[in-house]
Formats: structure tokens, C-alpha cells, sequence
């Protein structure tokens, strides 16, 4: 089966001028990204890897080099079309969840579907399925504030999901959890994105998390060191343990 | 985003802070407020002074002059004009109608007569004109009653309603000034006595004294039986234009005039060197109604042209015009200074709230929502500032309105403002609220494009 590639980053540089030096955040950075793979970043803080994260979703533009992310060239989009393009293409996970304090979860869920102009009552139903799918069917009438921090980001992933994108990108999802919630909230985004066969894009500073992913870029000082492939490994010992 | 969502979003916004909200609201109810009552006082001001002149005519209604006949109580003629020369009498009326866009051209006779009735008498202000020219003053009639006819022997007369107050005691010359009691008369259905030759009535009272200094017998003066066809609507105490006069039918009290002065001078009318009548009616005045406003500057020259005296309500309205735009400007300008500073106070809450929401309007950002779309809301919410500060501020001018109209309600019709000092049409109620709106609006436009030129990462960085 051959593989197509979703995000196609070529050559990318981004240089920071803090007052007389230069910040080279990241020095030429070349990977792929298939449909339907979890990968994961992984550096520690200052590495590059939040930069490359946002100039994958179009936050960020890159100095030099190329982005194709679905077939189209990103960096030379402008602001308007960026938009257009995460409205379309792009669901995101934060870390401190970022829900708004004033909507209850099924209408935090379904905000972005008005983004594109859905009706009401459509994007309703469409946000109480996510929000079934994420294990949350007792708290949909309940605000941010009236949620556990793990119950929020579950609200998070399904406001990810609920625009059915080609990526979702999350930005330490679990940087503000606990390390039991964050297995669980690791473990429901490992299921949704091999269920739904998502391609999903992490960035963290935490190789244990990293560790649930198909595939980890090891990342330091703008350069990408190692690129683990997991999935292989898994499938590998699953073939061993048939053996035995 | 659809119109519905933004207008939810909006307003959901500002219900999550309903203190400031109330505030801001607060300041645009009182700078729309004043605003509205300010001008409301111009427009009532302006609003009396057209129902003045629709009453006194309109403004297509020319009042023409010549040299002076009858007995005017009132004095018409600018001092920089020329004294005329030339009398009105039915030739000239005729000429008048000739003159083109002249669409009535009817003489007026003003004379004074005393009225009798009992005990009482009065000095009555005669105004005679044609049925036609009574009916182009819209004279405000008592029901039941009606324009005097034409053409019959009897005079009818439309009393003014102040009329009645003007009645004193023959005997004791006291009149509703002094004994503060209106006379026992009712001008509709009471027939009284008219003495068109006051000249030979006062010398019978007083005395006749000759040119010799000899007493004679005077000369009887005729008294008239007439009636009322209708009086004026209005209390005795209520100033209306048709106040002082009786009206009627001038074919009619031409020939009872003729009558009477058989062989002599009607008082007030001209006459040869060496005392005889001439044979000829001169009139006070004549009104000549012009068909269209457009051509009434046109009209009054050619009358002038004539040689006779033109006053018409256009001049006077016009320089009337520039006053109150003026005053109204004025007024307007000291309620807009409120409405300036409720437009700080906008841009200063949306300002706040940008701050507040930075990071909300970051994530609207990175979850797709167009740049066109924080606009607006923005936009919106400001808008809906305005909207409601409009509103409120419009119910609040309404409560002014009625409270200064009834506070100075005497004080208003003493001074001949008919209907109350403050005065609030339609098309001010939306021009505020639009108004009100549009400041919001624009306050609100430079906090909305800072909003949309938040960068996202800038928003959701964490911490």
C-alpha cells in the first residue's frame, strides 16, 4: 500500500533576532508525514519544537523553506488564507485547554463548527456525538470551571475532532495534567486517531509520552538528531510474541 | 459565521459583564438623551412658529397693501417701505387675478364697530372678506357653528373667542378686567346690536357739538340686529390668531355700510377735496393666495411692480430658519459633547474587554475563525452598546419631554407656543438611535481592528 504523505516539510529554516545575535530555532529541518500516523516531537524546552509545531499549523511563518501540508504550499499563504486553511484542515489541542469560559462543554465543542457557518442545531448533534466518543456523556451542560483538568481536555480533543481535520496538532496536551490523567488522555487520543486513522501531530518534552506515538522526531537546537519508528518495534514484538 | 451566531456571541459577552455594560449604556442613554431633548426644544420652538403661520395663512398667502382705507387696528407697513399710493378696490382685484400662478385674490376690509347687547358693549374689530378667502384661513370653528353666508341682507359674523372678554358695562364702563367676570352673553346664540356709525352713537351719548361749538340733534345711528354663524374655537383665556376680530362676508357689509352712510363718507374711506365720496370702494388690504411656494417671490414682484405693498411668511420664515438652525445647533452641539465623552467610554470598555479576551480571541484564531468575523463581532458588541444607550436614551427623552412640557405648559401658551416647548418627531427618535449606533460603531471600530490583528501565538501562549 503506499503511503501518502500528509505534511511534506522540506529545507525549513526559522531565525529569531534577539537584540545583536541570532537565534537559529530551527537549522534546516527536512521529515515526512504519512496519513494516519501519530507522530510525536520530542525535545526539551528551547529545542525548536513548539516553533516547527506552530509553523505547521500556519502560526508562524517559516525564514526559509517549504511546508505542503495536504498537496498545498503553506508558507506562502497570507493571514486570511491561513485562517481559512486551519478552519478547514487543522484541529488543535492545547495545553491549558483553552475552552471558553462562558460555553458549556457542548457548545465549546461545536464552536468551531460555526466558524464554518454550520446551522445551530446541526453542529449540536454533531458536537454531543464527540463528546459521547470522549467518554464525557455526564458533563455536556457543565462549564470549564465545573470540570476536572482531565475532563477539560477531553472536551479539547473533541473540539479537535469535531471539524473531522486531516491533522490535529497538540501542543503538550498534557502539560498541565497530572501523570495518571495523562495516560488516560494519551490513551483516548491513541484510540481516536487509530480508529478514525487521523494523523495526529504531538509535540512534548516528555519521552514516556512520546512513547505512544507511531513515530518520535528527537529534536535538539533546530536539528532533527533521531526519528524512532514504534510502531515497527510494536508490530515486530507482536510477530515475536505470535512466535512463542 | 452567520449574523445569528455573531449577534449570540455578542451579546452573550456583554451579559458576562453586565455592571461595566450597564455603565457604558449608562453614558450613551445620557449623552442620546440630551442630545434629543436639546433639539426637541429647537423643533418645538420651530413647530409653533409653523402652526403661527399655517394659521395666519400659510406661506403661499401674500397680504397686498395699498394706500390705507378702513379702520386697521393693526399697523402693517415697514417703515423702509413707501406709503402706496394707490387704493384696492374691485378693479384692482380683478388685475390681481389676472396675474398668473395667482390661484385667489380677494379683497379685506378691517373696520370698528360697537356691539351691544343689554348692558354691555364693545369696541368690535371688524374683518371682512370674500367666502373664499374666509375659507382659505382655516379658521378654527366651535362645532356647530359655521363660516358667515354670503349674499343675503344679514350679516352674520365668526366671532374670535376672545371677544367675549372685551364686553363692558355701559353704565358702569367696567369691563372682565376689572370685575373679573366674563358677561353674561353667549356669543353662538345671542343676537346683538350692530352700530356701524360710531361717530353719531358717541355724539348721541356724550352730546352732539357742531362745528360752531352749538349742541344739536345728532344724527341717529342705525343699530343692526346680527348673529353669529359660528365662534372661534379656544377658552376666553386661550390666544389663538383669530383672538380679537369678528369675520365676515364683505359683499354684505358693503352694502349695509352703503346703506347707512347714504350721501356720505364711510369713515376711513377716501374722498375729494371737497368731501364727496368717490365712486369707488377702497379696501385695507387684499389677500392673494399664490398657487405654488416656488412662485410666490415671483408674484410679490409683479404686485410690487403694480406699486402696491407685498408682505408675505416666506421672508419672515426664511430669517426665522437661519435663527433656529442656529439654536438648534446649539443645543444640539451641547448634547453631542455628552454623547463624545459616551463615546470614550465605549471605546475604553471594548479596549478592556480586547485585553481581557486576548487568549479567547487567539484560540477563535487558531480554530479558524475569519479575521472579517472578530470584526465584527467586536463591532457588533459596541454597536449593540449604542443601540441600547439609543433606545433607553429615547424613552428617557420622552419622560423630559412630557415633564418639561407639562412643567411649563402655562408659561408655554402665554407665550404663544402652542404645542409645548419640547417636541420629539419620528424621524429624530431614529436618527438618534441610528446615531447613537454609528458613534458606538465607530468607537468601537479601532479596539475591533486591534482585536482581529491579534497574532494567535501571541494569545495563546501558555501562562
Amino acid at each position: 500500500m503506499p503511503v501518502e504523505n500528509v505534511i511534506e516539510v522540506h529545507n525549513l529554516y526559522k531565525l529569531y533576532r534577539v537584540g545583536d545575535s541570532i537565534v537559529r530555532a530551527l537549522n534546516g529541518v527536512s521529515f515526512e508525514i504519512h496519513q494516519g500516523e501519530f507522530c510525536a516531537i520530542v525535545g526539551t524546552s528551547g529545542s525548536g519544537k513548539s516553533t516547527l509545531l506552530n509553523m505547521l499549523a500556519g502560526l508562524e511563518k517559516p525564514t526559509k523553506g517549504e511546508i505542503i501540508v495536504g498537496g498545498s504550499h503553506i508558507e506562502s499563504l497570507n493571514e486570511d488564507q491561513l485562517v481559512s486553511f486551519r478552519r478547514n484542515n487543522v484541529g488543535f489541542i492545547f495545553q491549558s485547554f483553552h475552552l471558553i469560559g462562558t460555553m458549556n462543554a457542548v457548545e465549546n465543542v461545536a464552536l468551531p463548527l460555526s466558524f464554518r457557518g454550520e446551522k445551530r442545531s446541526s453542529r449540536m448533534r454533531k458536537a454531543d456525538k464527540m463528546l459521547d466518543l470522549v467518554n464525557l456523556k455526564k458533563h455536556k451542560k457543565h462549564l470549564p470551571n465545573q470540570m476536572s483538568g482531565g475532563q477539560q481536555q477531553r472536551v479539547g480533543v473533541a473540539r479537535a475532532l469535531v471539524m473531522d481535520p486531516k491533522i490535529i496538532f497538540a501542543d503538550e496536551p498534557t502539560g498541565n495534567l497530572d501523570s495518571h490523567t495523562s495516560e488516560e488522555v494519551m490513551h483516548l487520543m491513541q484510540d481516536v486517531v487509530r480508529k478514525h486513522n487521523k494523523t495526529l501531530v504531538m509535540v512534548t518534552h516528555d519521552e514516556h509520552l512520546a512513547s505512544y506515538a507511531d513515530r518520535v522526531f528527537h529534536i535538539i537546537d533546530g536539528e532533527i538528531v533521531r526519528v524512532e519508528e514504534k510502531r515497527q518495534k510494536e508490530e515486530e514484538k507482536e510477530q515475536i510474541h505470535e512466535k512463542i | 459565521m452567520s449574523l445569528t451566531d455573531l449577534l449570540r456571541m455578542s451579546i452573550g459577552n456583554l451579559k458576562r459583564r453586565k455592571l461595566r455594560t450597564f455603565l457604558t449604556v449608562l453614558g450613551v442613554i445620557i449623552g442620546t438623551a440630551s442630545i434629543v431633548v436639546m433639539i426637541s426644544l429647537g423643533l418645538g420652538l420651530q413647530e409653533s412658529m409653523y402652526k403661527e403661520l399655517e394659521n395666519s395663512g400659510g406661506l403661499t398667502m401674500l397680504t397686498v397693501t395699498g394706500q390705507g382705507a378702513g379702520e386697521s387696528m393693526f399697523y402693517y407697513s415697514d417703515s423702509d417701505e413707501e406709503e402706496s399710493t394707490k387704493y384696492i378696490t374691485d378693479e384692482t382685484i380683478q388685475d390681481f387675478e389676472g396675474i398668473e400662478h395667482v390661484s385667489l385674490a380677494a379683497p379685506v376690509y378691517s373696520m370698528s364697530a360697537y356691539a351691544l347687547k343689554g348692558r354691555y358693549m364693545c369696541y368690535l374689530n371688524i374683518e371682512a372678506t370674500t367666502p373664499e378667502a374666509l375659507a382659505a384661513q382655516n379658521i378654527p370653528i366651535k362645532e356647530g357653528g359655521s363660516l358667515p353666508q354670503s349674499g343675503g341682507n344679514k350679516l352674520e359674523f365668526v366671532y374670535g373667542n376672545g371677544i367675549i372678554q372685551q364686553f363692558y358695562d355701559k353704565n358702569t364702563n367696567e369691563g372682565y378686567w376689572e370685575s373679573g367676570e366674563l358677561p353674561d352673553i353667549d356669543m353662538e346664540k345671542d343676537t346683538l346690536f350692530l352700530i356701524l356709525d360710531t361717530e353719531s352713537y358717541d355724539q348721541a351719548r356724550y352730546g352732539y357739538v357742531d362745528e360752531n361749538g352749538n349742541a344739536g340733534q345728532p344724527r341717529a345711528a342705525k343699530k343692526t340686529l346680527v348673529k353669529a354663524s359660528g365662534v372661534v374655537e379656544g377658552d376666553p383665556d386661550t390666544y389663538t390668531p383669530f383672538y380679537y376680530s369678528a369675520y365676515c362676508d364683505i359683499t354684505t357689509l358693503k352694502s349695509l355700510l352703503r346703506k347707512e352712510f347714504t350721501g356720505r363718507v364711510i369713515p376711513g374711506q377716501p374722498s375729494t377735496k371737497t368731501g364727496k365720496p368717490y365712486n369707488f370702494f377702497a379696501y385695507s388690504s387684499a389677500k392673494v393666495k399664490v398657487d405654488d411656494l416656488d412662485n410666490v417671490e415671483e408674484v410679490s414682484q409683479v404686485l410690487r411692480g403694480m406699486g402696491y405693498n407685498v408682505q408675505s411668511n416666506v421672508e419672515f420664515l426664511e430669517s426665522m430658519q437661519r435663527e433656529l438652525v442656529v439654536v438648534e445647533a446649539v443645543l444640539g452641539g451641547i448634547g453631542a459633547v455628552s454623547l463624545l465623552v459616551a463615546a470614550i467610554g465605549i471605546a475604553n470598555t471594548m479596549m478592556m474587554s480586547i485585553y481581557e479576551r486576548t487568549k479567547e480571541i487567539g484560540v477563535f484564531k487558531v480554530l479558524g475563525c475569519r479575521l472579517k468575523n472578530i470584526r465584527q463581532m467586536f463591532l457588533m458588541e459596541a454597536g449593540f452598546i449604542g443601540l441600547l444607550g439609543g433606545i433607553i436614551g429615547n424613552i428617557l427623552s420622552f419622560l423630559l419631554s412630557a415633564t418639561i412640557n407639562f412643567l411649563f405648559a402655562e408659561t408655554g401658551s402665554s407665550m404663544g407656543l402652542s404645542s409645548g416647548i419640547s417636541y420629539i418627531p419620528l424621524w429624530l427618535i431614529a436618527l438618534s438611535i441610528g446615531f447613537a449606533v454609528l458613534v458606538g460603531m465607530m468607537a468601537g471600530y479601532f479596539p475591533a481592528l486591534r482585536a482581529m490583528r491579534l497574532s494567535p501565538l501571541e494569545a495563546i501562549r501558555n501562562q
